[in-house]
């Protein structure tokens, strides 16, 4: 590999890391449960990027980072025996995640009811909708990256947005103003 | 085709996340059930609702060692099975790490830091060149030297390749080379080389070039590059060697301008020579509102030292005062101004200024403004007057922001990060717990940074509203990733897209002006210098809307001078502004911006035809007869006429507008006030510049005419520049 090359890749790499640090582990968080355990998968992630052939990523960086991610973070949560699934709790204490309630309460009362009504779907649905929505993901990337059906994707988004509509509707007793 | 509200692929639709054909066929359905209308709206909304909720929701960074680890990784040979490609030559490696790349000769302008670094030690040469495109200019270079025993922490494995036996020694001595980012607006531009200590030698023994400019191996030395040069900011060890060119010139032996200034760097500029209207009949440059100028010599003064004469740029310290001209009328952007009377500094000349006004907004009426604030937030920025000057500025501005507004912030250390996403201006509290949290540490790598804000402002783009970058830095901005040529053109390409940018700079010691003029020329914005709280006020409230709406862009003045009436003439400042005649009429030449009620004020010192012009005398030619002048044009009285070029803000083709000046005879006690006080700011330039053509103007002189001329001045900052000619005074300029 020559010297250019090396560095062209260098580069590269931390490019992809600026861009993609915070965010995955954010996500992988949501996933371990822990942010320690986010940042040892993100870690690894990166790792495995550098030993990767830049052209087996390039143009597709975030849905490889974000598989990638995704199943370090699993292997971490199956082994750890944490849990199966995110469930409602573990992310509501997740550090990484949310700011404390008290700190939402002096934020955007918007932004609070929002989260709040999110954090009280189904993991699955919040999975898909922090892709979608926090990360910027198309349905068919979020197909590839979670091993679910480009329909089973939409269904759930869909699912999640209306359950989240009708809460924040209840919650505000009108139509959230945006 | 029917749907039902509640059905997934109406999901998908309000989400665009169908095909065109998809998409026809729900468009269809949906135009026809108000039910599904309402579902689509209302999933839209939830879906806004969601984005921005979840963009508040903290992004954790690696540890400083999990980085490491990365780096790490990527500097050790690739644990991969080996490729079948054939290894390159290593003279190659080295012609491509050497190859004096062509477009950067004539792309370069300031180059700078050379960092070499030999075994654990680092000699770092901070050249500094500067040329004028006079070529009757003497070439001028000040070489920094830089001694310092490197820390090994700094000392960062670079991804070079082993080198072949043979060649071990050559590759050795360059190991922890760093590059220089040169970056460089004007052509003609030579580097100066080095100090033999920095010459390197090729494997064939010839000499290179200093590695000034060096071909793809920015990206090697990145990481190394931004610690290292923040280390250079803080180091003790440095030593300056101005060349004597270089040094300020005749000050005092009692100047107090040596200290905090020595790592500052500012362009060189001769001040703009007399010319001879039989053979330069036109003068043509572009608008400059920049204000900088004004607010650093000030910070010098204040502190009792006397500005080196670089950094006092004349233009920018007229334009420093709002001038009462007249309001534009109808549709035109800016109104022109021009007035003659006598030359205050010199008897016989004759000063006509050109005074632009440009078309004010009121807040109500400023478009909506999508503004990502990218702030330096390295340790550097921890001094006085930096961040802690920054976090105030950024709320007065932020406190005058709507719901139509929308703020972003991000921050570079030795990486970039975004700290507040794009947020709409009426969730005030939310803009300001993000400008509170600000910390400096680190070193610098503004490079990403600048990327991370365009980025920004890119995706939260508002058609006909105001996108602009704020950039807010001490100036040493240092770019690992990418050298600046580089990112000047990032930065031109986004001007095209529509987002501009805007250069706030802080703080004393490290100041690079020449590379912050140049970013914000470059991004069609402006670039001003904030030394305290009071110019924050006055950049982002008081003129906020000058700072950030932009009401004409590429605007160029040519003016073209009656030789029956004159002589020769000199214009006063611009002296970096200047363009071609050709120029004027090319609109793929960029020029200055004008933004919501500036004004622009641009002085020429005219000598009547007739006089002698002060210049020396050139011999005939001998091959060739002289040029005969033009014969005037039968009977015009006109002095001269002054042609505007302008675009719209979002316009690609200029419009004209043409004014001409019949010298009355006015003398220089019948001139307007504006034109006096204008005239005792150049003229206080001109003697802190030590300018040939100051003529006989004194600070005794300015202090005289500033004071007559004052007025009013509710602002205040007419009767501060009368302070600062007195603290002037009293440093012992006479």
């Amino acid at each position: 590999m020559s010297a250019d090359c090396q560095s062209d890749k260098a580069g590269w790499v931390h490019s992809i890391l600026e861009r993609y640090e915070g965010p995955l582990i954010r996500y992988a968080a949501r996933i371990t449960g822990d942010l320690e355990r986010a940042r040892d998968v993100v870690q690894e992630t990166f790792l495995r990027l550098c030993a990767q052939e830049r052209g087996t990523v390039d143009g597709h960086e975030a849905e490889w980072l974000f598989t990638v991610c995704r199943h370090r973070a699993l292997d971490v949560q199956r082994k750890e025996r944490r849990m199966t699934s995110a469930d409602d709790e573990t992310i509501q204490d997740c550090p990484s995640s949310d700011p404390s309630p008290a700190t939402l309460a002096e934020r955007d009362d918007d932004h609070t009811h929002v989260l709040r009504a999110l954090g009280s779907l189904p993991a699955n649905q919040q999975e898909v909708i922090r892709l979608k929505f926090q990360n910027g993901l198309s349905y068919e990337e979020i197909s590839r990256i979670t091993n679910l059906s480009v329909t089973n994707v939409g269904f759930l988004i869909h699912t999640g947005l209306k359950g989240l509509r009708y809460r924040l509707r209840a919650e505000f007793d009108l139509k959230p103003k945006f | 085709m029917k749907f039902q509200p509640d059905n997934p692929e109406l999901t998908a639709y309000a989400l665009g996340e169908l095909d065109a054909s998809e998409t026809a066929a729900v468009a269809a359905a949906v135009e026809n059930s108000a039910d599904c209308r309402q579902a689509v709206e209302e999933t839209r909304e939830t879906a806004g609702l969601l984005t921005s909720a979840l963009q508040t929701e903290t992004c954790p960074a690696l540890s400083t060692a999990q980085r490491d680890a990365i780096n790490t990784s990527l500097t050790s040979a690739p644990k991969a099975p080996a490729r079948s490609k054939p290894a390159p030559a290593q003279p190659s490696f080295l012609a491509a790490v050497f190859a004096w790349r062509p477009q950067f000769a004539t792309v370069a302008l300031w180059a700078t830091a050379c960092l070499v670094a030999v075994t654990g030690w680092a000699l770092w040469l901070e050249v500094f060149c500067k040329t004028d495109r006079d070529r009757n200019d003497s070439r001028v270079a000040v070489v920094t030297a830089f001694t310092a025993p490197l820390n090994p922490k700094l000392a960062t494995p670079l991804p070079l390749p082993p080198p072949p036996p043979g060649r071990q020694q050559v590759v050795s001595a360059l190991k922890p080379m760093v590059v220089a980012k040169s970056f460089a607006p004007r052509p003609a531009m030579v580097a100066t080389p080095l100090p033999s200590a920095a010459v390197v030698t090729d494997p064939l023994g010839a000499v290179v070039p200093n590695p000034v400019t060096i071909n793809g191996g920015h990206q090697v030395n990145r990481l190394y590059a931004g610690r290292a040069a923040s280390f250079l900011a803080r180091s003790s060890s440095r030593k300056t060697v101005a060349l004597p060119a270089m040094r300020l010139s005749q000050f005092s032996a009692g100047s107090r301008y040596h200290g905090q200034s020595e790592t500052e760097s500012y362009a060189y500029h001769a001040d703009n020579p007399f010319l001879a209207v039989a053979e330069q009949p036109l003068s043509t440059f572009s608008i400059d509102v920049d204000t900088a100028s004004y607010a650093n010599v000030r910070r010098f003064l204040m502190q009792g030292s006397v500005p080196p004469r670089d950094a006092v740029r004349i233009e920018e310290m007229i334009n420093y005062f709002t001038y009462d001209y007249v309001k534009p009328k109808g549709g035109e952007p800016f109104s022109v101004n021009i007035e003659a009377a006598g030359c205050p500094w010199n008897a016989g000349h004759r000063l006509v200024r050109i005074g632009l006004k440009g078309r004010e907004v009121s807040a109500a009426k400023r478009p909506p403004c999508n503004l990502v604030f990218l702030l330096d937030v390295s340790g550097s920025m921890a001094d006085a007057n930096k961040l802690s000057l920054i976090k105030p500025a950024m709320r007065m501005l932020v406190e005058q922001l709507t719901e139509n507004d929308r703020v972003g912030i991000v921050v570079y250390n030795q990486s970039a990060r975004v700290v507040l996403s794009s947020t709409s201006g009426d969730r005030k509290q939310e803009i300001i717990d993000a400008i509170e949290s600000l910390q400096a540490n680190g070193s610098t790598n503004g490079g990403d940074g600048i990327r991370l804000a365009y980025d920004m402002a890119t995706r939260h783009f508002v058609e006909r509203g105001v996108n602009r970058v704020i950039l807010c830095t001490d100036g040493d901005f240092n770019v690992g990733t990418t050298e600046l040529a580089e990112l000047t053109r990032l930065i031109e390409q986004k001007r095209q897209s529509g987002v501009f940018l805007s250069v706030l700079g802080f703080g004393a010691g490290n100041l690079k002006d020449a590379t912050l003029e140049r970013l914000a020329d470059k991004g069609n914005g402006h670039y001003t210098y904030i030394d305290t709280f009071f110019e924050a006020r006055k950049v982002l409230v008081e003129q906020m809307n000058a700072t950030l709406v932009t009401i004409a862009k590429d605007v160029k003045i040519q003016v073209e001078f009656n030789p029956a009436k004159v002589a020769g003439y000199r214009l006063i400042g611009y002296e970096d502004r200047l363009l071609a005649k050709e120029d004027f009429n090319n609109d793929h030449k960029d020029a200055g911006e004008i933004g919501a009620g500036h004004t622009v004020t641009a002085l020429y010192e005219i000598v009547p035809a007739g006089q002698p012009l002060p210049v020396p005398a050139v011999d005939p030619l001998k091959y060739q007869p002289a040029p005969k002048p033009a014969a005037p044009a039968a009977g015009s009285e006109e002095l001269l006429t002054v042609k505007l070029r302008y675009k719209q803000p979002d316009g690609d083709k200029s419009a004209l507008i043409e004014e001409t000046l019949t010298d009355g005879g006015k003398s220089y006690g019948a001139a307007s006030r504006d034109f006096k006080f204008a005239a005792a700011v150049a003229a206080f330039g001109m003697v802190l510049r030590d300018s040939p053509h100051k003529g006989n103007a004194t600070l005794a002189g300015v202090l005289e005419l500033a004071e007559e001329s004052r007025g009013p001045d509710a602002s205040g900052y007419r009767t501060e520049f009368l302070s600062l000619v007195k603290k002037a005074q009293a440093l012992g300029k006479k």
